[in-house]
């Protein structure tokens, strides 16, 4: 687009001349000036959305009870942590590992049911009963849970390949989550769905949209890519409440995720673990494979499936000999071994490099609990 | 004198136009053509325009046509934010996706699951 402009510019007045010229000269410096103010208006690379019929205005609300009374009294026994949480004031030092900065269950109890809270009250001033969703239990995030490297499983490669014939057949496992909203969001006319719904996450059309941009927030992503909301939807305002302003770059926001890539990407240029992984791969073409990186051929072989090049039975036939092979060679060169042994130097780099941005991370991590709290000892009163 | 500033400003609000025709164009995107599913993420890859969704928890998204392809995501989820990951397995980078948002974060994703937890975990 910046061209298209340039071009436009730098057409036209250059062909006429004398007095003219210069005032053409001006009206480009003039031209250039409103692109600049322009341009620095709609600073963002987003792609633009469609046109759009639809204009956003403030929400019409829906004829609401009052809304505060009836959301706290259903929040309290469905999302309440058992106990207070222990305090953490005892370790002031920067985190010892990055997932240190990992929250308990306890305090991610405590945060979801400050922020539904939040939400609810929020949803209840604009008109609307929100009911507060429980918090689920995730067994991936339950203390002690020990993450399965499937790199390696060789028995499960010998059955079940890369998994890739039997995800197929079982489809997605369902989000175990309630919508406790579901019923009444049922009952209500179109209207007043989308009114619901607007009110809780922003509006439905793209916040791209000239019409909205400046209700939009934004942040970059890991490795790159962008993040955004809208500021002023109900589920945008808990977070803010609760995790602060910076709610975006914080380690609740994205920190956390910028670290992680850094340290993943440090791991992937360790020269130990490029030397394992090199020996993978020879491991690999003696057996008759030849693969750039672990189960990589399973997204090689879920295309040819796609394009229909292989049944699912052919499919399930070639992952188990490609995945056993993979994870044998993997095992047989303890590829695992190396790669933790990489991130475990890269995150020794990492924590040193950020000391002090891990800090004040820490900090933000127990601010928000504080604030939770007091979000919580409000409902009681 | 009086033509050459008439011309002057001529340019300039030729230019102007230019600039807000460029700014109306229209490009297609997650919500110009993924409609809402209330309760899921949905998912737009830019090269065909093709839309998809998730309301449930995929370790793999090979197994559904979808690994490293779709480059903008909105969570119309009402009970969870959503965990989009790098690689298979909950693997890799992930990108923590909040209710009512989106994000744009082109041909990475290749698995995810939702969470009520304030960070995604790594592994699943």
């Amino acid at each position: 687009m910046h061209q298209r402009i340039r071009d436009l510019v730098s057409s036209g007045p250059a062909r006429k001349s004398g007095v003219q010229r210069r005032w053409w000269l001006y009206a480009v410096a003039a031209a250039g000036a409103l692109l600049l103010l322009w341009l620095g208006r709609t600073p963002d690379a987003k792609p633009r959305p469609a046109a759009r019929d639809t204009v956003a205005e403030p929400i019409a609300h829906a004829p609401g009870p009052p809304p505060r009374a009836t959301a706290r009294r259903v929040a309290t026994p469905a999302t309440r942590p058992n106990d207070r949480l222990p305090t953490r004031a005892d370790d002031r030092g920067p985190p010892a590992h990055l997932s240190d900065l990992h929250r308990t269950p306890d305090e991610d109890q405590l945060l979801w049911s400050a922020e539904e809270e939040l939400v609810a009250a929020c949803m209840g001033k604009r008109g609307f009963a929100y009911l507060p969703t429980a918090k689920d239990d995730d067994p991936a995030a339950a203390p002690g849970h020990v993450p399965v490297d499937r790199r390696g499983d060789v028995v499960a490669a010998r059955s079940r390949g890369y998994g890739l014939a039997a995800r197929i057949q079982e489809g997605e496992s369902p989000n175990p989550t309630v919508d406790r909203n579901a019923e009444s969001l049922a009952k209500m006319t179109e209207t007043g769905r989308a009114a619901f719904l607007e009110a809780l996450r922003g509006p439905a059309i793209s916040p791209a949209d000239p019409s909205v941009r400046q209700r939009v927030e934004s942040v970059p992503l890991p490795g790159g890519g962008e993040a955004y909301w809208y500021r002023d939807s109900c589920l945008a305002e808990a977070r803010r409440q609760l995790y602060g302003a910076d709610y975006e770059h914080n380690e609740l926001g994205y920190s956390l995720s910028f670290l992680r890539n850094e340290l993943l990407s440090m791991a992937d240029g360790d020269p130990e673990y490029k030397k394992d992984l090199a020996a993978w791969r020879t491991c690999m073409q003696k057996r008759g494979f030849n693969e750039d990186m672990p189960q990589a051929a399973a997204t090689r072989l879920a295309a040819d499936y796609h394009a229909g090049k292989l049944t699912l039975d052919q499919l399930r036939t070639q992952e188990v000999a490609l995945a056993t092979t993979d994870t044998e060679c993997f095992t047989s060169v303890d590829l695992g071994g190396a790669r933790q042994a990489a991130e475990a130097r890269a995150e020794a780099t990492l924590l040193a490099q950020n000391a002090e941005k891990l800090l004040a991370m820490k900090q933000e991590r127990d601010d928000a609990l504080g604030r939770a709290e007091a979000v919580l000892r409000g409902a009681d009163r | 004198m009086f033509k050459s500033i008439l011309y002057s400003c001529l340019t300039v609000g030729a230019l102007g136009a230019g600039v807000m025709s460029f700014s109306g164009d229209a490009e297609a995107d997650l919500f110009s053509q993924c409609a809402i599913r209330s309760g899921s993420t949905r998912f737009l890859d830019f090269g065909t325009n093709a839309c998809g969704y998730v309301s449930g928890n995929n370790t793999n998204w090979t197994a559904f046509g979808w690994n490293d392809r779709a480059d903008q995501f909105g969570n119309d989820g009402n009970t969870s934010s959503n965990c989009l990951y790098q690689h298979a397995n909950c693997g890799g980078t992930s990108v923590f996706l909040p209710r009512g948002s989106a994000v744009t974060w082109q041909n990475i994703v290749s698995s995810n699951r939702w969470t009520t937890a304030s960070s995604c975990v790594t592994s699943c």
